[in-house]
């Protein structure tokens, strides 16, 4: 029989890492122990704690010393470097913490925002022939407008591919506007995202298909494809292909055949959809209309896709032939038409146009966050080169016998190097460690699901180290660079070293106070015009007004309901005002004619003018207020050939005033309507938009938004009887509603969302350079003890004294402050004119911010220096 | 000074070396002291206070005495410094003097 060995694995081990010099004892000591409980415990047990032995002989003094395979001087001295620079780092706790923390958040900020900017700018780059897909934007240049829309009549589409050879293919789209009620079987329920789209829509983009085949799905009429999460709403873990769903559009049923399922529309696309629904059912239900309307009928987003390498501009001077031909009409009116091609990539950041699908992103925004986060790195360095070079001269004796013991220049400037990227280092760890903690929060700030996409993406990781590295080199060569230039001589003589650099500091303290100083300015100026639009009379009083969607399922008793349901509601005290209409403010109005003319003048001078229907009863909900004449009424028969004019649209008809327009008439098209009354404008929507004109007219059966003015601050009550009422008379119909305000409020989601952004990394912005300023002004005000003891013996008083510490930085204060001024203003007018209404830039915008960084200046320095003028001066006479 | 300190353990190990006089080595300590005291001894924990000691001088060492069962390797055997002794007696004292302070025991008992 063998003789039991002990385990060979836990013997290699302790070889491996055991010293040599134990190693003999040890094995012998085991393998004795182990031979003696052989034969108490039996093989498998002293095997087991033969290993659990070795594993109890991992303490540092038995451990192999870690040797380094070459020990050339270079290595050697690498990592004495690196030792010395962890003893500085745990010498100078506060300095070293103050970098630190100041590169920790100045790096988390950069990442944030790099990772939000990057999202931004990846919009519809994952289409898999996205640099050969472009959007056709229809601009019309009037003589005091220029008016750009991404819709464009069907008839486009088609004939493009037809002339050009180009052109490979186009797939066009008609949103369904607002919302409808899609129902299978007992479930039904409201839908947003709708469109009809062409067959090719699945082969020009590369939106996923979970079922169905990309060539096939839309090609039928009375098809239709679901999103995943719609599929599952309605079915379940049901099959959907092929069964009948339910759709409404205008008033009645259609159904549809489910061909095809498509994965939820990513976030980073600028047409999300969640329901799909076959052009050839459109071109049906029109009659045609919607397959060869050359004019009129315009809000068809329209996408070719192009030949690989072809030229757009040159494809753009061939459609200038185009509207040349068809566009004739317009040119006759003094509208220059233009057909444009938009890159698929560019839409989401720089087009916003007309019929825009969603809201889309302000490139320029996202840009000057980007530049934003580069200067709060650069608050956050110049902490580092601020603190470096006032400490220099502490390290004059080390950087002196490094130079005596044959130390070059350039052993030196790596020396320093190296402790700079130490403490980068630290923070580049620690930020990291942050973002992924504090990602989730900063998600719901923006109101995105931003993917930590720097973690994943290698390309954007060696993006951000290659910032990172280039800032902590150059942050560091500076101080390196001063502090081997010392003369060794020099050094070691009694004669305090002259300080290099103070111009350098006192600049770079310039700069991160009047950053500092923009910042805050950017954060007033922002949550001002935040408010102001919040609180500007938009000419409508949207307070108080519940609306409810209106009933998509209705039948032929629907005009009887409707009545008895208006009369109901009208008993209910507490409701004084109630209304339907086409739509309501906050929306944009999307029924525009484009030929609408004040009768007496010629044919050619035809203007676009947004068309609201609106029943009896919206002028007193909403407040609008008429100038002239009266607004529509149920005594009256024939008001449905009435109209009312706000009074920008009077204007662009061409009335000299708003009386001069009463009962004038109105031609559009082929209809001749009166005015009978002009109201004052009002703001259909953000602010950032102009007053709309609008032609009201009386359309008493418009169901879209029933709205509501309430007259007390009890809604439950009022929303319970409205709720039973609604369920009387309109069964089926899910009772929708909102509050009007917080709709209209909705649209500066956007704006305030940026203004958060914005205060907060301000807010940290300065943080940093507060840190850095107490860290200088402590190193400073140090090297000055034994000054102040001087002064003190010699009668200074402590206000004195303070004055005379604190001057100096008030003195850079106001340098900043100067700098700052022009900067806050050019760059606060080029942000505010994005806005149609703004507020004014005035005398506080610059002094809050300068008063608040005097103060923060003060306070920072003022706290050292009360400190050290307290200080016994016997004690700082002492000193070294 | 604090290497002239006593650890419990290592006035453990200490004494042990004491009474096995010529024969104390890895093995032989950790069963005597198992054997004594009823406490498991890991080869780590000894091994490390060994080398403590050594380091403190409370203990020399000298190598020797291959033998089979040991796969032929050699033992280190230790003895008691002069250094050693006078702090164990130290100690001894110390314990004597203390418990003579506490009413109600007697050592003679």
């Amino acid at each position: 029989m063998d003789k039991a060995q002990p385990p060979k694995f836990a013997k290699w081990l302790l070889k491996k890492f055991c010293r040599e010099e134990h190693l003999e004892i040890f094995l012998g000591d085991l393998e004795e122990l182990f031979y003696q409980r052989i034969n108490t415990m039996g093989v498998q047990n002293a095997r087991w704690i033969y290993t659990k032995e070795v594993l109890s002989l991992f303490r540092p003094f038995a451990l192999k010393r870690i040797q380094f395979r070459s020990k050339t001087n270079q290595t050697v001295m690498l990592l004495n470097y690196l030792k010395i620079a962890w003893r500085n780092l745990f010498k100078h706790r506060i300095q070293s913490s103050i970098n630190i923390l100041g590169l920790t958040i100045g790096i988390l900020v950069y990442l944030f925002l790099y990772q939000y900017v990057q999202f931004e700018r990846s919009y519809d780059k994952w289409h898999t022939n996205v640099s050969e897909i472009y959007r056709l934007r229809f601009d019309r240049i009037y003589e005091d407008k220029h008016d750009k829309s991404a819709g464009i009549t069907p008839f486009v589409g088609p004939y493009l591919k037809q002339e050009f050879p180009e052109v490979l293919d186009y797939t066009k789209l008609w949103q369904f506007g607002g919302n409808s009620i899609l129902q299978y079987q007992d479930i039904s329920f409201r839908q947003e995202n709708i469109y009809y789209a062409d067959s090719s829509f699945f082969q020009v983009f590369s939106y996923p298909l979970k079922a169905g085949s990309p060539s096939q799905v839309l090609s039928d009429v009375n098809t239709m494809v679901l999103s995943e999460r719609v599929a599952q709403k309605l079915f379940g873990n049901e099959d959907p292909i092929g069964n009948t769903v339910k759709f409404n559009s205008g008033g009645s049923f259609r159904e549809y055949v489910i061909s095809g399922i498509a994965e939820n529309s990513p976030e980073n696309t600028h047409l999300k959809f969640d329901v799909l629904l076959s052009f050839k059912t459109l071109v049906q239900a029109t009659d045609g209309r919607a397959h060869d309307f050359l004019l009129g009928w315009n809000a068809f987003l329209t996408y070719l896709k192009v030949q690989p390498g072809t030229d757009k501009d040159l494809l753009e001077q061939k459609l200038e032939a185009f509207t040349e031909k068809y566009y004739a009409r317009m040119k006759e009116r003094n509208i220059q038409p233009l057909l444009l091609l938009q890159p698929l990539e560019s839409i989401h950041l720089e087009s916003n146009l007309r019929f825009e699908p969603e809201p889309n992103g302000n490139g320029k925004m996202v840009s000057f966050l980007l530049i934003l986060a580069f200067f709060i790195l650069a608050i956050a360095w110049f902490n580092y080169v601020n603190l470096a070079t006032a400490r220099t001269s502490e390290r004059t004796k080390e950087v002196g016998i490094r130079k005596v013991a044959g130390a070059n220049r350039l052993d030196l400037v790596r020396q320093f190097l190296l402790e700079a990227l130490l403490i980068n280092g630290i923070s580049i760890i620690l930020a990291v460690g942050l973002l992924v903690l504090l990602q989730p929060i900063f998600n719901s700030m923006i109101g995105k699901d931003l993917p930590l996409s720097i973690l994943y993406s290698p390309i954007h990781m060696v993006e951000i180290l290659g910032v990172l590295v280039f800032g902590a080199l150059i942050s560091s060569i500076y101080p390196a660079g001063i502090l081997a230039s010392f003369s060794p001589v020099k050094m070691f003589s009694n004669k305090k070293v002259q300080f290099k650099g103070i111009n350098v500091r006192r600049g770079l303290v310039i700069f991160q106070f009047a950053i500092s100083i923009i910042l805050i300015a950017g954060t007033l100026v922002v949550s001002k015009q935040i408010n102001f639009m919040r609180n500007q009379d938009l000419g409508v009083d949207l307070d108080k007004v519940i609306v409810l969607n209106g009933p998509d399922i209705v039948d032929s008793t629907f005009t009887a309901r409707f009545n008895s349901f208006k009369e109901e509601v009208g008993r209910l005290n507490a409701i004084s005002g109630h209304t339907n209409s086409t739509t309501i403010p906050g929306r944009e109005i999307t029924w525009v004619n484009n030929s609408v003319r004040w009768a007496k003048r010629p044919e050619t001078e035809v203007n676009s003018i947004p068309i609201m229907g609106i029943g009896p009863g919206f002028f007193k909900t909403f407040q609008l207020e008429t100038i002239v004449g009266r607004t529509f009424s149920e005594d009256y028969q024939q008001d449905s050939n009435r109209v009312v004019l706000t009074a920008a649209a009077a204007r662009k008809l061409g009335f000299t005033s708003p009386e001069a327009a009463l009962n004038e008439q109105v031609r559009d098209g082929d209809y001749l309507f009166e005015v009978i009354g002009v109201t004052e404008d009002f703001n259909q929507q953000s602010l950032n938009m102009d007053y709309h004109p609008v032609i009201f007219r009386y359309l008493p059966n418009s169901i879209s938004y029933f709205s509501f003015k309430v007259d007390t601050d009890d809604y439950a009550q009022v929303l319970a009887s409205l709720e039973s009422q609604w369920k009387a008379q309109f069964p089926g119909n899910p009772f929708d509603y909102f509050f009007m305000d917080e709709f209209f409020d909705r649209q500066y989601k956007a704006d305030l969302q940026f203004g958060q952004i914005f205060g907060i990394f301000s807010l940290l912005a300065i943080l940093i350079a507060i840190l850095g300023l107490f860290g200088l002004s402590t190193l400073l005000i140090a090297r000055r003890t034994k000054e102040i003891g001087i002064r003190k013996v010699l009668g200074a008083s402590i206000q004195s004294l303070f004055i005379h510490l604190s001057l100096g930085y008030l003195k850079l204060v106001l340098v900043a402050i100067i700098f700052a001024i022009p900067a806050i203003y050019y760059l606060g007018q080029l942000w505010l004119n994005n806005y149609a209404f703004h507020i004014k830039i005035t005398w506080w915008v610059f002094i809050i911010p300068a008063f608040i960084v005097t103060l923060i200046a003060i306070t920072t320095v003022g706290y050292k220096s009360i400190k050290a003028a307290l200080a016994n001066p016997v004690k700082a006479l002492k000193h070294e | 000074m604090k290497f002239t300190q006593l650890g419990e353990f290592e006035e453990l190990v200490l004494l042990t070396i004491g009474a096995l006089q010529d024969n104390a080595y890895g093995v032989s300590i950790k069963n005597e002291i198992q054997d004594k005291t009823e406490r498991k001894v890991s080869i780590g924990a000894l091994h490390s206070a060994l080398n403590r000691l050594e380091k403190k001088g409370f203990v020399n060492s000298h190598v020797g005495g291959a033998k089979a069962e040991r796969g032929g390797r050699r033992k280190r055997f230790y003895t008691i410094t002069l250094i050693g002794q006078q702090a164990l007696l130290k100690n001894y004292q110390l314990r004597t003097d203390l418990i003579k302070l506490i009413p109600n025991i007697s050592i003679d008992r």
